[in-house]
C-alpha cells in the first residue's frame, strides 16, 4: 500500500510537471531551498486551483498537505485525497486535530504543506495569512520554507472557469526559523513579528505595487 | 464563477449585481457596459460611446473600494442552500484524520440580511438566525459558508449574485451589530469570529 501510493504520487507529479512545461511553461527557482531531509513547513501564496498540484509536483519530497474539509465530502475525495498525502482541516471551527496531524507528521520527519492566507485570492494579491496558521508555525518550531508561486492567477483566476495556459513560476526561498514555543502567551507575544516576516517571504510585485491607483471611469 | 463574483458593482454606473452572462463576456444590464476577460487575468470594461479600459483585477477592486460602504440589501436574493448537519470520521490506513461534513441535498430558496438577522427561504421551511448566532463566516471556491452555533454549516450559492458580495456584506453587518452590542471590533471571521 505504502510503495502503491509513494509510486502513484511521485508518477502524478512528473505527469503534470511535464504536462505543464509542455502546454504552459514552468519554471522552478532556488530548489536547493528545500531540505533534503527533516521536518519542514512549507508554506505559500495561493493563487488558484493549480498551485497545489504544480508545487507539489516541482518539490523533491512528498508533501502533506493541509487541504479544506469540504473538498473530502465526496466518496471518491474522501478515498482519494488521503491517498495522495492530504489531510483535511475545518476552516470554520478551531480544528485541533488538523494541528495534531501537523505535529504527527513533523515528528515523523514529514514536510507539510500549508497555505497560510486560508483560501485563493480573489485579486491576485497575497491575503493576510490566517492567525492560527502562524500559531502552528510557531509552535511547530522547524523550519519554514516560503514559495512564491506566480503565474497561476493570470491561468486560471478564481473568479473564470476557464484555464489559459501560460507560464508558471515557483521561487523557493530561504527557510526562516522562529524558534519553538511552547506556551500560548509566548507565541501571542512574537505573532505580528511573525505575520510580517511571512507576508514579506511570500510578497509578489502586486502587493509592492507603490504606484498611482486608476482614475475613475465615467 | 465569473466576472461578476470579483466586479460585483459596475464600474461605469455603479449598479450593484447587475452584471448578467452575455456573448463573449458579462453585460450590466442597467449601462449595457459589456466586461470581457482578455490577457491573462486582465479585465476589459467597454462603455457605450465611451473609451474602453483594460484594468488588472487588483486594480478594479482598488477603483471599486472607492465607492461608499456596504449597505444592508433591501431584497432577498435566490440562494442554493445546503446544508451539513452530520459528519464522518476519515480514516486512512487505519490513521484518523479528522471528521468531513456531510451536505445534504441542495434546496433552492431566498436569502436576506438585516440588521439582526440572517433569513434563509426554502419552499417548506424559514430559518430566522440571529447575527450573534453565527460563530464563523468563509467563502469557499462558489459558495458563502456559516457556521451557527450549536447548528450546522450552511453553504449558499448565489446563482445570479457573488459569493464576495454576500461574504461582504455580511461581514459589515456582523461588524455593525458586534458594534451596537459593544462587543468590540472583529479581527477575525473564521475559523471563528474573534474580537479585539
Amino acid at each position: 500500500m505504502s510503495l502503491i501510493r509513494k509510486t502513484n504520487y511521485r508518477f502524478l507529479s512528473w505527469f503534470i510537471r511535464n504536462t505543464w512545461k509542455a502546454i504552459g511553461g514552468l519554471e522552478v527557482q532556488g530548489i536547493e531551498n528545500f531540505p533534503r531531509h527533516g521536518p519542514c513547513i512549507v508554506i505559500a501564496n495561493h493563487q488558484s486551483y493549480l498551485d497545489p498540484l504544480l508545487i507539489n509536483a516541482v518539490t523533491p519530497r512528498i508533501l502533506h498537505s493541509m487541504a479544506k474539509s469540504t473538498q473530502f465530502s465526496g466518496r471518491f475525495m474522501g478515498w482519494w485525497m488521503p491517498f495522495i498525502y492530504t489531510f483535511p482541516v475545518r476552516r470554520y471551527q478551531t480544528d485541533p486535530q488538523a494541528v495534531r496531524i501537523v505535529l504527527r507528521r513533523l515528528a515523523a520527519g514529514e514536510p507539510v504543506m500549508i497555505y497560510v492566507e486560508g483560501e485563493r485570492t480573489w485579486d491576485g494579491r497575497l491575503q493576510p495569512p490566517r492567525l492560527g496558521t502562524i500559531r502552528v508555525l510557531l509552535k511547530a518550531g522547524v523550519p519554514i520554507i516560503p514559495v512564491r508561486i506566480d503565474g497561476a492567477y493570470d491561468v486560471w483566476p478564481r473568479w473564470h472557469r476557464k484555464i489559459r495556459p501560460g507560464r508558471i513560476t515557483i521561487r523557493f526561498g530561504p527557510s526562516i526559523r522562529f524558534p519553538r514555543l511552547d506556551s500560548r502567551a509566548d507565541r501571542e507575544a512574537v505573532l505580528a513579528e511573525a505575520r510580517d516576516r511571512i507576508v514579506a517571504a511570500l510578497s509578489g510585485p502586486l502587493d509592492h505595487a507603490d504606484s498611482e491607483p486608476p482614475d475613475p471611469i465615467g | 464563477m465569473a466576472i461578476r463574483d470579483l466586479l460585483y458593482i459596475c464600474a461605469e454606473c455603479g449598479r450593484e449585481g447587475g452584471l448578467k452572462p452575455a456573448e463573449n463576456g458579462e453585460v450590466c444590464d442597467r449601462c449595457s457596459t459589456r466586461y470581457t476577460r482578455v490577457d491573462g487575468a486582465l479585465i476589459r470594461c467597454e462603455p457605450p460611446g465611451k473609451p474602453e479600459r483594460t484594468l488588472h483585477p487588483s486594480e478594479w477592486v482598488d477603483l471599486l473600494a472607492r465607492s461608499d460602504g456596504f449597505e444592508v440589501p433591501d431584497r432577498a436574493e435566490p440562494v442554493i442552500l445546503r446544508t451539513a448537519t452530520t459528519y464522518r470520521p476519515l480514516r486512512i490506513r487505519g490513521e484518523y484524520l479528522g471528521r468531513v461534513e456531510q451536505f445534504g441535498p441542495p434546496e433552492e430558496g431566498t436569502v436576506e440580511l438585516t440588521p439582526d438577522a440572517l433569513i434563509i427561504r426554502t419552499a417548506d421551511r424559514t430559518d430566522h438566525w440571529r447575527l450573534t448566532a453565527l460563530t464563523a463566516v468563509q467563502p469557499s471556491s462558489t459558495a458563502l459558508q456559516v457556521k451557527l452555533r450549536d447548528g450546522p454549516l450552511l453553504s449558499l450559492k448565489f446563482p445570479q449574485g457573488s459569493a464576495l458580495l454576500w461574504e461582504e456584506r455580511l461581514r459589515a453587518c456582523l461588524q455593525a451589530c458586534y458594534s451596537r452590542l459593544g462587543r468590540g471590533t472583529i479581527i477575525e471571521f473564521q475559523p471563528q469570529i474573534l474580537c479585539r
